[in-house]
């Protein structure tokens, strides 16, 4: 089936193209990053091995997403709500575990999984379920309710409990780190809103062909999920450099 | 990224979520809206331009208000006389102190900072009106006494300015960034305002664009550098003092607003809504940028 599939890709398939380049790259971080566990301090070992999951099971997913777009040219909804809603609440927990040692309470863990939670069940019923009759009250509804928990995590993020636990860690690494994080957080994740806004009815729907949304999805998919991950990494490398110092 | 641009972000969203569901918001609604929250947080930033000069600086109150009203009258008159001046002269002055407020709490080298504020002023300014160039046409020929607008909305040095200005903003960007070490997320939060201020100026329309830009990316920042100036300066001051202290002239602003706007609406003024507005709007904010300039002087040495 495979090789059948790979000769008839059209070489302007962008959507194919960065499936596969999603597929293969998230599978590559996920090895580098669990490997990369032996090089890290014992309390950071738990960080990577997130980071190493959530592009794991993006890999596992992109992988049958890449089949399903080649099979039927549609795009693969179902699937990026599933992948998302595995990967985005255990993003949610790197949050937590970089604060941590800074006093992060499981309070905070819970918030942030339900919030993320929240986020995505609301925007896969928006999504998946509209009616798709020309009107727009079922994907506004759902769409802001899905953007309530966005703003949530994005202001604990910037100005809440994890910024505070940020600043309280007195650790330089830990607060450019939860930083950077945080951009990915406002920026990065943007393009899921503005992606539920370019669906059909929605109000960015002239703005790019559908098949572009999935490029784009699958681009800020790979950035976000391996670009959290290096973040991390790099948290966990520069404060065990530090103990060993 | 501050507070006020994540409320400017919050209500961009907001804003998707209505344009989608409506497909537009009506003029007047525009209206009304942007009306109360310029009347909110717009005006009262400049309302307590007084006591923010007389902290600074040792001047009687009479040569204070005479400098001020002398300004706004000055200008008043050279609007009936050069009205497409004034409305270039009100756009360059609009440029300098947005720029100038948006770099205030950077710290980048003095010259540079310059350079950047100017340039950051001029692409709010020329990115507002290249976005909504046909709507500030259409809006200048809708009365007779700005027509005289149109040749400056559609003028060419707007694009050019708008090219010019980002490029050599981006470049100045850069220079700080690799050569003088800065914070690289001040380098992410002014490229972040930056791409929302362009995001809002093409998607929404002119009086929405810059009623968002000039309440969350402006005046309240300002306010906010105002209260805590004073705080400083001052002794004890509370939020509730601070609101107080800026009453008076919003108020003042507000009583004046109300009655040319009655004498218009009754002819016994003969200027259109659209000319009252502006040169109210730039004959207030004259005396203002000099008020602000020496503020931001000041604060830095």
């Amino acid at each position: 089936m495979f090789l059948n599939v790979i000769e008839t890709i059209a070489p302007d398939n962008y959507v194919a193209f960065t499936f596969f380049i999603g597929y293969i790259a998230m599978l590559a971080a996920s090895v580098f990053f669990f490997i990369e566990r032996g090089s890290v301090d014992k309390k950071w070992k738990m960080s990577l091995l997130v980071s190493a999951l959530i592009t794991g099971i993006a890999a596992v997913h992109y992988y049958y997403m890449r089949d399903y777009n080649l099979a039927t040219g549609d795009s693969p909804t179902f699937f990026r709500y599933v992948d998302w809603i595995l990967t985005v609440p255990l993003m949610c927990v790197e949050f937590y575990l970089l604060t941590k040692l800074a006093g992060a309470k499981k309070s905070l863990l819970w918030k942030l999984i339900f919030a993320s939670t929240w986020m995505l069940v609301c925007g896969y019923i928006g999504e998946a379920f509209n009616p798709g009759d020309g009107t727009s009250g079922h994907s506004v509804t759902w769409g802001v309710l899905s953007t309530l928990g966005y703003l949530y995590i994005a202001y604990t993020v910037w100005f809440g409990e994890v910024a505070n636990l940020a600043e309280a860690s007195k650790s330089d690494v830990i607060k450019k780190g939860v930083r950077y994080l945080a951009w990915f957080v406002l920026v990065g994740w943007a393009i899921y809103p503005i992606g539920y806004m370019c669906m059909p009815g929605g109000w960015l729907s002239g703005v790019m062909a559908p098949e572009s949304i999935d490029v784009w999805y699958n681009l800020a998919d790979a950035i976000n999920k391996i670009g959290f991950g290096l973040v991390v990494y790099t948290i966990a490398v520069g404060e065990t450099n530090k103990a060993e110092a | 990224m501050n507070k006020f641009s994540f409320l400017y972000l919050v209500f961009i969203y907001l804003l998707f979520a209505v344009y989608t569901y409506f497909g537009d918001i009506n003029f007047e609604y525009q209206i009304i809206g942007c009306f109360l929250l310029i009347i909110l947080f717009g005006i009262p930033h400049g309302a307590i331009d007084h006591i923010v000069y007389k902290t600074q600086n040792n001047i009687s109150n009479i040569k204070f208000y005479t400098f001020y009203l002398s300004l706004i009258v000055l200008y008043t008159v050279l609007w009936f006389i050069f009205p497409k001046w004034c409305l270039i002269l009100f756009l360059l002055l609009s440029a300098y102190h947005f720029g100038e407020s948006q770099f205030s709490e950077f710290n980048f080298n003095s010259l540079l900072k310059k350079l950047s504020s100017i340039f950051c002023g001029m692409i709010v300014i020329s990115s507002l009106i290249y976005y909504n160039q046909s709507e500030l046409i259409i809006l200048s020929n809708m009365y007779s006494d700005t027509k005289v607008f149109e040749s400056v909305f559609n003028s060419s040095i707007i694009e050019v300015s708008f090219y010019t200005s980002i490029i050599l903003f981006l470049l100045l960007l850069l220079y700080e960034f690799v050569f003088n070490n800065n914070n690289i997320d001040d380098l992410f939060t002014i490229l972040f305002e930056m791409i929302l201020i362009h995001v809002t100026f093409y998607l929404f329309s002119v009086l929405i664009g810059f009623t968002l830009y000039f309440i969350f990316l402006h005046s309240l920042k300002v306010l906010k550098q105002e209260f805590q100036f004073l705080k400083k300066n001052t002794g004890d001051l509370t939020i509730k003092r601070f609101i107080i202290m800026l009453l008076p002239f919003t108020a003042l602003s507000m009583f004046f607003l109300l009655v040319f706007y009655i004498g218009i609406v009754t002819g016994l003024l003969k200027i259109s809504t659209f000319l009252f507005l502006i040169v109210g709007i730039s004959v207030i904010t004259l005396p203002h940028v000099f008020i602000m300039a020496n503020f931001y002087n000041n604060k830095v040495h």
